[in-house]
């Protein structure tokens, strides 16, 4: 047999994929060649390498996505089954929207959905130059500051709300609020981290958009 | 919290849950996807996507297989979906790339003396292995390095076994080649 075809033997006999009499053809040739006791040498300890190499450390940016995802998508929600939560977004249960607060929730919509346009366009015409992208998130900023103020207003009502309903009720709300407010932090933390990343101050907010809908809730239940 | 403890926690949705995995899971998913892709930007993109895939897909898991194992075959399967939607050629094995001729005569492989000597630094063999063909560092990468099979690999490729043998022992040759060309002298030991 040729050291081509030994060579190609060698590879297999150091994964252990030969058969008895194989490596036995294989070893005779090995010892009587240098070239090829070389390559075996050398294919071992490479495959013994192989199994240590180096392991590298992906940066921040990374987790910050994924937190930022996560709570956009929904996936990390600890609601209990049967929870006032789910009861309050379910569609039977969301009350009409009161007036003022409706206006305010649906002008914020529209802010949102243009700046989510805006972006994905910006985004349809290729590589996005840094100050692109800084003019880009601008119109997701001022959303922002949008929301922030109606959720103040209506964090206030809500808080009186609260107040009038039975203590076990009032432990469920607020502790509704506190995983919302979890994962609004989740995304401002990221947004920190990552700012002039448009997909995360997408997922900012939306997270505020949650809050809102749910203090809305709240506000405007007859049910509690 | 345990592995277990996470992955049950991230079944019920609990936050902690998902960064205990990820903590425990970042270093050598996003190590994997590096080894295959070669771009460090590309790899984080493609790590992002495999916990984002596995968040979405553990209620899935039925424990039949160690967790690690299947959240390296998800990654895996994800980055050969990239490779495959940037270019068939990408991870082509049935390519005979015209290099591999001038690197190796055709009557004897082992060519001139480009032997190793005695241990193999880690830095060194993982720079050698970025340095391969993209078809090779592919096939090395999965077999070598994370432990395929090549009846498993074949699947993932969509090749023949013995394609996939042939490719592994072509990808060797060529590593073998670079590791001892980044040393002067062939007798030089590797430290």
């Amino acid at each position: 047999m040729e050291c081509r075809d030994i060579q190609f033997r060698i590879s297999e006999w150091v994964d252990g994929e030969l058969k008895e009499a194989e490596i036995t053809e294989v070893e005779r040739h090995v010892s009587l060649c240098q070239s090829c006791s070389q390559i075996y040498d050398d294919f071992r300890i490479m495959r013994e390498s192989s199994l240590n190499l180096p392991v590298f450390e992906p940066s921040d940016v990374v987790w910050s996505n994924i937190r930022a995802q996560l709570a956009f998508e929904g996936i990390s929600e600890a609601k209990p089954e049967g929870s006032l939560w789910g009861r309050l977004f379910s569609r039977q249960f969301i009350p009409r929207l009161a007036p003022a607060y409706g206006t305010a929730i649906f002008l914020l919509t529209i802010i949102l959905f243009g700046s989510t346009i805006y972006i994905y366009k910006t985004r349809e015409l290729g590589p996005v130059a840094m100050t692109q992208e800084v003019e880009a998130i601008r119109p997701l900023q001022d959303a922002e500051q949008h929301y922030r103020k109606a959720i103040q207003a209506l964090d206030e009502a809500s808080r009186q709300k609260i107040q009038t309903v039975e203590p076990r009720m009032a432990e469920i709300l607020n502790d509704n609020l506190a995983t919302i407010d979890y994962y609004v932090q989740e995304c401002q933390d990221a947004a920190q981290k990552s700012p002039g990343n448009p997909l995360i101050q997408k997922y900012l907010l939306a997270a505020y958009q949650k809050k809102a809908e749910l203090l809305q809730s709240i506000v405007n239940s007859d049910v509690l | 919290m345990t592995e277990s403890d996470a992955i049950s926690g991230c079944i019920k949705g609990d936050p902690k849950a998902f960064e205990t995995l990820y903590s425990l899971h970042k270093r050598r998913i996003y190590s994997l996807c590096l080894r295959m892709v070669n771009k460090p930007a590309e790899a984080e993109d493609l790590a992002q996507e495999a916990f984002m895939q596995l968040f979405r897909k553990i209620s899935t898991f039925r424990g039949e297989a160690a967790f690690s194992t299947w959240f390296h075959r998800l990654t895996v399967n994800i980055v050969l979906m990239h490779l495959r939607k940037k270019g068939l050629d990408e991870i082509s094995l049935d390519q005979e790339p015209g290099e591999d001729e001038q690197e190796h005569p055709k009557k004897e492989y082992g060519g001139e003396d480009l032997h190793l000597k005695g241990s193999l630094d880690r830095i060194a063999l993982g720079n050698a292995i970025a340095d391969l063909p993209k078809g090779y560092r592919t096939i090395l990468v999965l077999h070598d390095v994370e432990g395929y099979e090549h009846n498993e690999i074949a699947e993932m490729i969509g090749c023949s076994i013995g394609n996939s043998k042939s490719q592994l022992f072509k990808a060797r040759l060529k590593l073998r080649s670079l590791l001892a060309k980044k040393t002067s002298k062939p007798e030089k030991k590797f430290t």
